[in-house]
């Protein structure tokens, strides 16, 4: 029968709300997003500022590149940040489905060489709808098919007052884009990207 | 009136050592401690004191005396367990004990004698009871810490009884040594020609006091009760441990989970009562055909919930082998601190906390608590080293970290990474790193650092160099300007 479908519990979708990047231009909460290219840190210190609890970022042990405070205290107080030194993909992967379970960290960001897969990134995701927090996956390398809500793709640019240029490169609810992105700066008061859509900009 | 009862034990390390089977003790034995930079006997037992050992002796002297003898140094640590263990067993004689290091046990027995028929018959029931422990004890009461001490240890008998209000009567035949003074004191007294106590109370306590100055006649006067001497009496420290054994080994997981729920019920309870929390806790789980294995977990914060430790219990108790079954479990609680309850604000602030304790929690007990750091401020002006890692469970958030006043990277590469010139410069024009190149746009700089030199490590003056590629990437170059050969590093990257 047509119209009578009963929703159990199970498959209930819960909605928790968008984060605000910029006017029109929002992230998921409760969502598993992945980011990819040079400037991925600062896509995700920039949703990171956006939230207001902890954050924890998982990367690994020996990583060459360590974040540094008095660079990140330009998007969020240092203090927020909680990190979490693994050793392999299976720890991290791990360590962001624990930490997304509870319901303490607003957004929990983990870095990997390869994308998560679709097994992988739908543990991921049902972690984070559990909680509603934002799930960001750094992808260094090759991106997988995947069960991810958004895809970002954010290179620098050689341009000083907009100095990255972030892409949507798959989104599920069919949101496209690119945009010329100036990074938050606490120093002069700003807590949000400032977003310019250059498909409108080159319309202009 | 007070009465105390002193329980001297006066062989407690040799006993120690023959309770726990040690063969040794057959033979002529003594222990020995290290006293004026020498090995000296504290102790010897009858076979060695037969052959002429004496307590005092170095270890060469009593080895040339007595050939035969077997030592072995004193263990203050354990002898002191011994002791508080003793405390404990104490407990069923009277409810007031204290504990006098190194070998006696001082009770308060105003009040409890007639349960065992009399102070004489009491202090056999004690000494009888020790006896059965393979410990030697003699036994002092008197109305005075100290008297009932003095004729503990230099009474003609094993058991010696001041009656009530006559404390100096029944000391008069006891040497001075009972005083408890220094030795040089007691020397002092017995050149004098004062032997025992009764010769010391004919003496008016201001010439005594004028002669050989205050100490002795305030520990006469203790001594005989016209001075206090209190009593501190030892509470035992409270244990947050709860054990089970079962008559029948258990093996399944989901078994092995309904105990420890139990266990921790009981510990939880006791810490609750007490406004406690544990920041560690340890299981041990006994097999029937592998023995002991011990678990433990920690916590961020001090946890009082069973439900958490549960929580935490669940991996290490899943990789956990049992193939024949356990049968005996104790849970203990570590590092017990008091617990800060605080009001959860109107806006759930506090649960967030809490949420994030338990994040640091799971993991570190799955990855080490040394994987899970947060960032402290430090004052230093070098770039790597304004910060610090500090572990998250151990460590407070800094609340208020305003942002840097310089321009600094995201990122910072540790150690520097040298790239390859492709036009020189100041700053290089163009250059190739992690293979590619990359052709100046901008730069900013160059921002000096000197080298900390009260620091170990690089203390060579640096350079440093904003730049925007072309390409698009912003990094954070950095030379050493006294360098004979100019290198160049990127030490950052602002992406």
């Amino acid at each position: 029968m047509v119209g009578m479908v009963q929703i159990s519990d199970e498959i209930r979708l819960v909605s928790h709300g968008f984060l605000s990047l910029s006017e029109g231009v929002s992230l998921a909460k409760g969502k598993l997003h992945e980011v990819q290219g040079r400037s991925a840190k600062s896509f995700a210190l920039s949703v990171a500022a956006r939230t207001s609890g902890p954050v924890i970022w998982i990367s690994g042990k020996y990583s060459s590149d360590r974040l540094l405070p008095a660079g990140l205290s330009a998007f969020l107080n240092p203090g927020r940040v909680i990190l979490v030194s693994v050793l392999d993909r299976q720890e991290a992967l791990w360590s962001a489905e624990q930490a997304l379970r509870s319901p303490g960290a607003d957004c929990v960001v983990v870095e990997l060489s390869e994308g998560p897969d679709l097994r992988e990134s739908r543990r991921l995701q049902i972690a984070a709808e559990e909680t509603g927090g934002v799930a960001l996956a750094l992808i260094a390398r090759r991106a997988q098919t995947s069960a991810a809500h958004t895809r970002w793709s954010c290179e620098p640019a050689c341009d000083v007052a907009r100095p990255s240029r972030w892409g949507l490169s798959k989104s599920k609810n069919g949101q496209q884009g690119r945009w010329a992105v100036a990074y938050p700066d606490r120093r002069r008061g700003e807590h949000a990207p400032d977003l310019v859509p250059l498909a409108a900009a080159s319309a202009a | 009136m007070r009465r105390t009862l002193c329980l001297w034990l006066p062989h407690l390390p040799l006993e120690r050592l023959a309770r726990k089977g040690d063969l040794r003790t057959d033979g002529p034995f003594a222990i020995i401690a290290e006293e004026k930079s020498a090995w000296r006997i504290t102790h010897a037992n009858r076979q060695a004191a037969e052959s002429g050992v004496s307590p005092g002796q170095s270890l060469p002297d009593a080895r040339a005396i007595c050939p035969a003898l077997l030592s072995e140094p004193a263990d203050p640590v354990r002898e002191r367990g011994m002791l508080v263990t003793l405390r404990r067993w104490a407990d069923k004689l009277s409810p007031a004990i204290a504990i006098d290091e190194p070998d006696c046990l001082l009770l308060d027995i105003a009040g409890v004698t007639h349960l065992f028929g009399g102070e004489a018959e009491m202090a056999c029931h004690a000494m009888e009871a020790l006896f059965d422990l393979g410990l030697t004890a003699r036994a002092g009461i008197a109305d005075t810490r100290r008297a009932a001490q003095a004729l503990a240890k230099y009474g003609r008998g094993p058991l010696e009884i001041a009656e009530e209000g006559l404390t100096i009567t029944a000391l008069r035949d006891l040497p001075v040594d009972a005083l408890a003074c220094p030795v040089s004191l007691i020397g002092d007294l017995k050149r004098a020609g004062l032997k025992t106590i009764g010769q010391l109370t004919e003496i008016r306590s201001a010439d005594l006091s004028r002669r050989f100055g205050l100490e002795v006649s305030a520990a006469r006067a203790a001594l005989s009760g016209h001075e206090p001497d209190p009593v501190s009496l030892s509470n035992l420290a409270p244990t947050y441990a709860a054990r089970m054994t079962l008559p029948e080994p258990i093996g399944l997981v989901s078994d092995l989970r309904a105990v420890l729920e139990r266990l921790a019920e009981q510990v939880c309870k006791r810490l609750k009562d007490q406004s406690c929390g544990a920041r560690r806790f340890g299981l041990t789980v006994r097999c029937v055909d592998t023995g002991d294995h011990h678990l433990h977990v920690g916590f961020a914060r001090p946890c009082v919930e069973v439900h958490h430790i549960l929580h935490q219990f669940h991996h290490p108790l899943d990789q956990l082998k049992i193939s024949f079954g356990a049968d005996w479990f104790r849970l203990w609680a570590e590092q017990v601190e008091p617990l800060c309850p605080r009001q959860m604000g109107l806006d759930y602030a506090g649960a967030e906390t809490d949420g994030l304790s338990q994040i640091i929690t799971t993991i570190g007990n799955r990855l080490g608590f040394d994987r899970v750091h947060r960032f402290l401020p430090r004052d230093a002006h070098v770039p790597e080293r304004t910060f610090a890692c500090a572990e998250a469970a151990t460590s407070e958030p800094v609340e208020d970290w305003g942002p840097s006043s310089a321009l600094r990277p995201i990122s910072l590469c540790d150690p520097v990474q040298p790239v390859s010139l492709i036009e020189a410069g100041r700053p290089p024009l163009r250059f190739s790193w992690r293979g590619q190149e990359f052709t100046t746009h901008l730069a900013k700089g160059p921002e000096r650092f000197t080298g900390e030199w009260w620091v170990a490590g690089e203390t060579r003056t640096r350079d440093y160099w904003w730049i925007q590629t072309e390409e698009g990437l912003r990094l954070w170059l950095m030379t050493y300007p006294a360098a004979p050969e100019v290198r160049w590093y990127v030490a950052g990257v602002f992406a």
